[in-house]
């Protein structure tokens, strides 16, 4: 029952997970008990055994060879002028969904969509005049 | 990770950006191969995953954190693709694990063929924290915040993964 505990402890101080006074007892047990020192070499050769396969392969630098693929995919950060149009916009957005909650008949219909060419993750909502 | 990388990525610099990939290019796809278990897969969703850094990296809370949030987000995305591939259970996603395309670069290739197949069969999540931990070096605080669980259970799921191990392999590695 002890060594069962014991084991768990070891299995921690194998990961460097105890700190100086949670580890005294744990070699304490192991200068006195010859089944956790067994199980402790063989958790270490086991550890070895599995990290000496080899998971990766030579395919892991396939697009290496395209530098800096991403950046057709990642978002450029937004300059200043632009953050203040979109606090102007969220503003916008802000303001009609809060008239499109009300129940007023000529505010609640139409809106329309339109992109800033430079920015088209960013849709600007425009209500509609109806007439 | 280097701090000012971290702010550098945030401001979108385009050399942090191949520094990191440099930095992390291999583990992640691992970790994606790992989990996916084919190449193609794997290749795709390590992709996905740096774009979902770059594009996500002002979500990241704080330095700290850097490492389990990248393979969280590596995580969530080869499992959505489990999920999209397959609706099953993730505990059935070991049948189509390749089991032979290890090559041939450790001296004994039997050696490696067992003992990678003794973590294939293991407990799903059994084998995720011996990953997590044998191959990717992660903590017991960062593992537990990758699988979204506590650092108490992450420590017993260890303890267990190698119990479970080692009965495995004690048949081949008689020392063991
Ligand atoms: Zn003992």
């Amino acid at each position: 029952m002890i060594c069962e505990e014991m084991q768990e402890r070891i299995s921690e101080l194998m990961d460097a997970e105890l700190d100086d006074n949670e580890s005294i007892p744990v070699h304490r047990h192991l200068s006195e008990c010859q089944t956790c020192r067994s199980f402790f070499t063989s958790c270490q050769k086991m550890r070895e055994a599995v990290q000496s396969i080899p998971y990766e392969d030579k395919r892991a630098d396939y697009y290496e060879t395209k530098k800096e693929w991403w950046r057709n995919y990642v978002r450029v950060p937004l300059p200043a002028a632009a953050v203040f149009i979109l606090l102007f916009i969220t503003g916008l957005i802000g303001t009609s969904m809060y008239l499109l909650q009300s129940d007023d008949p000529y505010v609640s219909g139409e809106h329309r969509i339109i992109y800033i060419s430079e920015y088209p993750e960013i849709e600007i909502h425009l209500l509609t005049d109806r007439e | 990770m280097d701090p000012s990388i971290i702010q550098k990525l945030r401001n979108g610099n385009e050399e942090a950006r191949t520094e990191f990939y440099k930095q992390y290019r291999q583990q992640i796809y691992v970790y994606c191969y790992q989990l996916l278990g084919n190449r193609s897969d794997a290749e795709d969703t390590a992709q996905e995953t740096f774009i979902k850094i770059f594009n996500g990296i002002n979500s990241l809370q704080t330095a700290a954190a850097f490492r389990s949030w990248v393979y969280k987000i590596a995580r969530n995305e080869s499992f959505q693709l489990i999920r999209k591939k397959r609706p099953v259970a993730l505990s059935h996603k070991l049948e189509y694990l390749e089991k032979d395309s290890v090559e041939n670069l450790i001296e004994s290739e039997d050696n490696a063929r067992i003992v990678r197949n003794a973590i294939d069969t293991l407990k799903p999540e059994f084998r995720e924290v011996i990953l997590l931990r044998e191959y990717h070096h992660l903590s017991y605080k960062e593992i537990a915040d990758v699988m979204k669980t506590t650092t108490s259970a992450v420590k017993t799921k260890i303890f267990r993964a190698r119990k479970s191990l080692l009965k495995k392999l004690s048949p081949y590695f008689g020392g063991i």
